[in-house]
């Protein structure tokens, strides 16, 4: 018997399709990614609710698992996806936790050693404007931009993860990012 | 940074995931698999002020400005030496001082920070701060001053010149960029709708409440634990309170003398305090030290700079421990003073100020 070498890793669309007649090895799905996609959702929702939704998520991927694109090598557009929808339905949540960033950025301004001096340079506060910009954008627009910034997919991968054209990726995200630097524009003049 | 940097940062929870969370969420998985039932895994996570923790610590990870360095502070001494010199004498000093009587209690802070400008290998430090004066009374009174942003030191004027002697600064903060301005502004004192309070563990005190506070050092800690603020539960190291409760009754509040004396002598012994000795302070007077180390805040200390002959608080200050990047301090060296807030008033009156129109 000879023992797998380390560089044998199969790809994830490999142990999908195998998965389809032996359901244990979706495990190996689970194991690549639950941490990672466990941590996406957590950013979006908080940690307690993450926990919950990030077992849903891997859930309802086995469920799914007939009909995974098998032409796809990587399986983290598709977990992703799944994630974000699950998260979709947490709306009220998404806005109470971009209000929590907000809090511990103007909390921060408060705390500080010289909390009069740095209250002055508006850091902080742009911090607070940014998680209230980022609050305020259209659900497409947010998903799109933080699929990019916090899961770090492609423009390709965020189209497949949301069933999506890459034209229709790149406009919303053109659309995100203007909101967000007018907002910010209009707290970044720190002189007093 | 650019601004997918930004949102990385600022939507950055402290990473909660447990074995457990992932051992529940794969044997539902594998329970799915075998096609056996499926228990809905509910989380057991406490729900209550979650959110509000992660707020706090954040607010404290910010406020910070976590040192980007990953090789560790200098090590405190093992055996610190004993810091109750410092802190037994001027407890001694300020027990004996007669309690003052006024309509006001008013104060003359100066509160300061600093920044790291210029090219590498050709930076210098500049400074700015807030000089603020209270009238704690009914009414109460405030004015503050902004100084502007300048060099700070004469080496740093030497420098400054060298760069050309500028008159406003960028600064990129979380990929935004800002301006810091040599313009002061601000100046005139103005009558408040509220009363002025004062921040003991977190929450708001009134002048009458300070009467009451224990005198015995173990009853006055007691009852700063007893009363925090929940909010930054966690965040904050017990030390670390009761080293910011100390500034505060030592620093701005009208605390009577015997609720002074308590405060320093309840800091005798905390972990991570030392007595550092003879100092001056970030506005050159001479003092001595005593610093306290928090885990909570790497790569710097907190320092009580206080005046022998009478044992006043004369300032506090936020120093850098190591030489490198200290968040948004910039690259600094050993013995930076970062931060500071420093006395150079704090009386009872009977006269209120002279107002100015805004």
């Amino acid at each position: 018997m000879t023992a797998p070498t380390p560089t044998a890793r199969s790809s994830d669309a490999d142990v999908i399709a195998e998965s389809r007649d032996r359901p244990d090895r979706f495990g190996v799905i689970f194991d690549r990614y639950f941490a990672d996609v466990h941590r996406y959702i957590e950013r979006r929702l908080g940690t307690d609710l993450a926990d919950d939704v990030a077992s849903d998520t891997f859930l309802a991927a086995f469920d799914k698992r007939h009909r995974y694109d098998l032409s796809r090598p990587d399986a983290r557009p598709w977990l992703y996806g799944i994630a974000t929808n699950l998260i979709g339905k947490h709306r009220r949540r998404q806005t109470a936790q971009f209000r929590a960033y907000k809090q511990a950025a103007m909390a921060a301004v408060d705390d500080d050693h010289a909390d009069e001096v740095t209250a002055r340079l508006s850091a902080q506060l742009s911090r607070a404007a940014l998680a209230e910009a980022l609050a305020k954008l259209s659900a497409g627009e947010r998903d799109v931009l933080l699929l990019l910034a916090l899961a770090e997919l492609t423009h390709q991968e965020i189209a497949e993860a949301l069933g999506i054209s890459y034209g229709t990726v790149g406009s919303r995200l053109s659309r995100a990012r203007a909101k967000l630097s007018r907002r910010l524009r209009r707290t970044s003049n720190l002189a007093p | 940074m650019n601004d997918l940097d930004e949102i990385k940062n600022l939507m950055d929870p402290p990473p909660g995931l447990t074995d457990a969370t992932v051992q529940a969420a794969r044997s539902r998985l594998t329970a799915a698999a075998q096609g056996t039932a499926r228990p809905r895994v509910r989380s057991r996570r406490r729900r209550t002020g979650g959110l509000l923790a992660t707020a706090s610590v954040l607010a404290a990870a910010a406020a910070v400005a976590i040192p980007s360095l990953r090789d560790g502070d200098a090590p405190a001494p093992a055996a610190p030496e004993p810091s109750g010199n410092i802190l037994v004498a001027a407890a001694e000093r300020i027990g004996s001082a007669p309690q003052g009587t006024g309509r006001f209690w008013t104060t003359h802070l100066q509160i300061g920070t600093t920044r790291v400008v210029g090219k590498p290998g050709r930076s210098y430090v500049i400074e700015a701060n807030n000089d603020v004066r209270q009238w704690t009374g009914k009414p109460s009174y405030q004015g503050d001053r902004f100084s502007g942003w300048h060099p700070w030191r004469p080496v740093d004027r030497q420098t400054w010149r060298r760069d050309g002697a500028p008159g406003t600064w960028s600064e990129t903060v979380g990929g935004l960029q800002g301006t810091l301005s040599s313009r002061a502004s601000g100046g005139g004192v103005q009558k408040l709708q509220e009363e002025l309070t004062f921040m003991l563990s977190g929450r708001k005190v009134t002048a009458d409440q300070l009467r009451t506070l224990p005198t015995e050092p173990a009853a006055l800690r007691d009852h700063l634990r007893r009363n925090r603020g929940p909010a930054k539960e966690g965040a904050i190291s017990d030390a670390g309170w009761l080293f910011a409760d100390a500034e505060t009754l030592l620093l701005e509040a009208p605390a009577p003398p015997k609720v002074r004396s308590a405060a320093y002598r309840m800091l005798v012994g905390l972990p991570g305090l030392r007595e550092i000795g003879p100092v001056t302070d970030a506005l050159g007077r001479p003092g001595s030290a005593v610093a306290l180390r928090e885990p909570e805040r790497p790569g710097t200390e907190r320092w009580l700079v206080v005046d022998r002959a009478t044992g006043r608080l004369l300032s506090t200050q936020e120093v850098a421990t190591r030489s490198g990047r200290i968040g948004r301090q910039g690259v600094r060296t050993a013995g930076d003073v970062l931060t500071y807030r420093a006395a150079l008033a704090a009386r009872w009156t009977n006269d209120p100020p002279k107002t100015s129109t805004p």
